[in-house]
């Protein structure tokens, strides 16, 4: 049981060194927002459940709003926070628990995807 | 595509900064890390790795600098053996070394779960060691099982030192309500760090509204305590809003290259063709590195090597149900009494600390231990003057198991007698029996014929003895 997930584990990791290795060079489909874009989305990943974590979602959460109740600072564009629980793990697979998919490669294209902001789990 | 991410605020822990880092150069996506802190994430390996809070090298410099305040040259490293920990106590060994300290051994847990077991079985080992001073860099969520065991093994007794990295003032920041429990009969003279942030205006106000913040954004666990990772975490957004302001206007776009090439892999099922490069990534990076703010944690700008500049530390002592700020670290300074190096109160050192077995004496930091070397002790063997030192009769040739006695041997025993601490000795004979030895031989091979390493220890007990000799013969005279 413990040899399989520790396969599963190195599978998983080699997976994602070809990732990487395939994804060298961007060829086509260049997007772009000109100008100051509405938007801005950013990433946040903690572990909600944990002594930093905790404190650290609600003073990232409260420093966006004063951001964006701020008519100084990025002037029209707003702050847009994702934040995603890595669990109590502080090892690589704790992304992998905090999504609600059983499918071997979710942890991959959840990763990516989080950096898309088209999935993430509450 | 206003869908794509800039930046990603995290990851929290060290050991996913370096996995997720390896996305984050893919992606020209910058990591903002308000809790990362590992020393070694700010390589050139990871160039969009960005912390934004203070690097265990200088924490690690802090703890080394302790250890060489209070003169003690072993420690022992008690850690996690993950990136976070290894890594920390790595940074630790080196500055020790700057020290002409080292750390004498290193006792890793494997990361995942701790039994207690196993907590048992590394601190029975180190109780047997000659080191007394322990440096404990571990996460919140162990740290406490750790010093429980040691005190159930008698290793918060006096004699005994616990440097704990910084996440016991976390945890005692977080959790207020541990002042009142038994754990802290299990922390008592414990000396911890605590990341410095200079008192202002806007940390005051921030830490006011914090029970009402935190029961408004977090209605099932809040209202919770703050720690100084909060602040930091709260400047992280700040960074990256000042260095996007910063971005945009200097004409900095948005631009995101779909990466076809990732559908070779595995078609559309896994949608990675919908994954963007962020094109003007390097640029906005080079845009946070350039911040220049002052924000809940004092200014935030970053150094040549990627750290916040004026890295400072608190170092506190936990006594009786709270805790007391003994001193501070910064990296220009050292340590510290006064919060500013230049206040006039302010002074070179720590103020006293109050000891594990509630003590104000400095612990030596080393014990003779069972498992270490003995003290040798020259023994002529003369055929003049016998009354003074000679070898029993009929104990010749049993190695190990002569005798030896004789007005200076009953001195030298009643002497150890007085030492407040056992020492282990042998005699060890010198000479043919049957010729006056030459002294000066006897001395030469202490000093250099044998190979012997006269340890800064023995050197010191040594003087110890002879203090404690001289002390008793004057009494005796007297």
């Amino acid at each position: 049981m413990f040899l399989q997930g520790r396969q599963d584990t190195m599978r998983k990791i080699w997976f994602l060194v070809l990732v990487m290795f395939y994804h060298g060079f961007p060829s086509m489909g260049i997007s772009s927002v000109y100008g100051r874009p509405r938007i801005v989305n950013v990433g946040a990943l903690m572990s909600f459940n944990s002594t930093v974590g905790r404190v650290a979602k609600v003073a990232i959460e409260a420093a966006v709003d004063d951001v964006n109740s701020d008519p100084t600072i990025l002037n029209g564009t707003k702050l847009k926070i994702l934040t995603l629980d890595t669990k109590l793990s502080a090892g690589f697979l704790g992304i992998v628990d905090c999504t609600s998919f059983s499918n071997t490669f979710v942890f991959y294209f959840d990763t990516f995807a989080f950096f898309k902001q088209k999935y993430a789990c509450s | 595509m206003e869908n794509d991410t800039v930046a990603i605020i995290g990851p929290q822990f060290s050991v996913m900064a370096h996995v997720i880092s390896h996305i984050a150069n893919e992606m020209q996506v910058p990591l903002l890390s308000f809790a990362a802190t590992d020393p070694t994430l700010t390589s050139l390996q990871f160039p969009y790795f960005v912390r934004t809070t203070q690097s265990d090298l200088y924490q690690m410099t802090a703890v080394a600098e302790i250890v060489d305040h209070f003169q003690w040259r072993d420690v022992i490293a008690i850690y996690i053996d993950d990136d976070h920990g290894r890594n920390g106590v790595s940074a630790l060994g080196d500055k020790l070394a700057e020290k002409r300290g080292k750390i004498s051994h290193k006792a890793p847990f494997k990361p995942g779960n701790i039994t207690r077991e196993e907590i048992n079985n590394a601190l029975v080992k180190i109780a047997l060691m000659e080191s007394t001073v322990i440096v404990l860099h571990i996460y919140p969520s162990f740290g406490l099982d750790v010093l429980n065991v040691a005190r159930s093994l008698g290793m918060m007794e006096s004699g005994y030192v616990w440097i704990a990295t910084d996440w016991l003032s976390t945890l005692l920041d977080s959790n207020p309500s541990l002042f009142t429990t038994q754990s802290m009969n299990d922390i008592q003279g414990v000396i911890t760090l605590r990341m410095y942030t200079p008192e202002s205006e806007l940390k005051r106000k921030f830490s006011s509204s914090w029970n009402k913040l935190s029961k408004e954004k977090d209605p099932v666990e809040g209202p919770f305590a703050l720690n100084t990772f909060g602040f930091y975490a709260y400047d992280t957004v700040w960074v990256l809003a000042s260095a996007l302001d910063a971005f945009f206007r200097s004409g900095g776009t948005l631009s995101f290259s779909n990466d076809s090439s990732l559908n070779m892999l595995r078609g559309d099922s896994l949608h990675l063709d919908t994954m963007g490069v962020f094109l003007h990534g390097g640029k906005l990076l080079q845009q946070i590195l350039e911040v220049n703010r002052t924000g809940l944690t004092g200014q935030m700008m970053f150094g040549e090597d990627g750290n916040l500049v004026h890295s400072s530390y608190e170092v506190i002592n936990v006594i009786g149900s709270g805790i007391r700020r003994i001193g501070y670290w910064s990296e220009t300074s050292g340590l510290h009494t006064g919060e500013a190096t230049n206040h006039s109160i302010s002074s070179e050192g720590l103020y006293s600390v109050i000891w594990p077995g509630q003590t104000t004496q400095t612990p030596r930091g080393w014990i003779f231990s069972n498992t270490g070397r003995n003290l040798r002790i020259g023994v002529p063997l003369r055929i003049s003057y016998r009354e003074f030192v000679s070898r029993t009769e009929g104990t010749e040739g049993n190695e190990g198991n002569e005798m030896f006695g004789g007005y200076c041997i009953d001195v030298f025993t009643a002497a150890l007698h007085l030492v407040p601490y056992p020492v282990p000795y042998t005699f060890v004979p010198f000479g043919d029996g049957k010729t006056n030895p030459s002294n000066s031989k006897l001395l030469n091979s202490i000093t250099i014929g044998v190979n012997i390493t006269i340890h800064f220890h023995w050197l010191y007990s040594f003087y110890e003895l002879i203090l404690t000799f001289v002390l008793k013969f004057l009494l005796i005279c007297l």
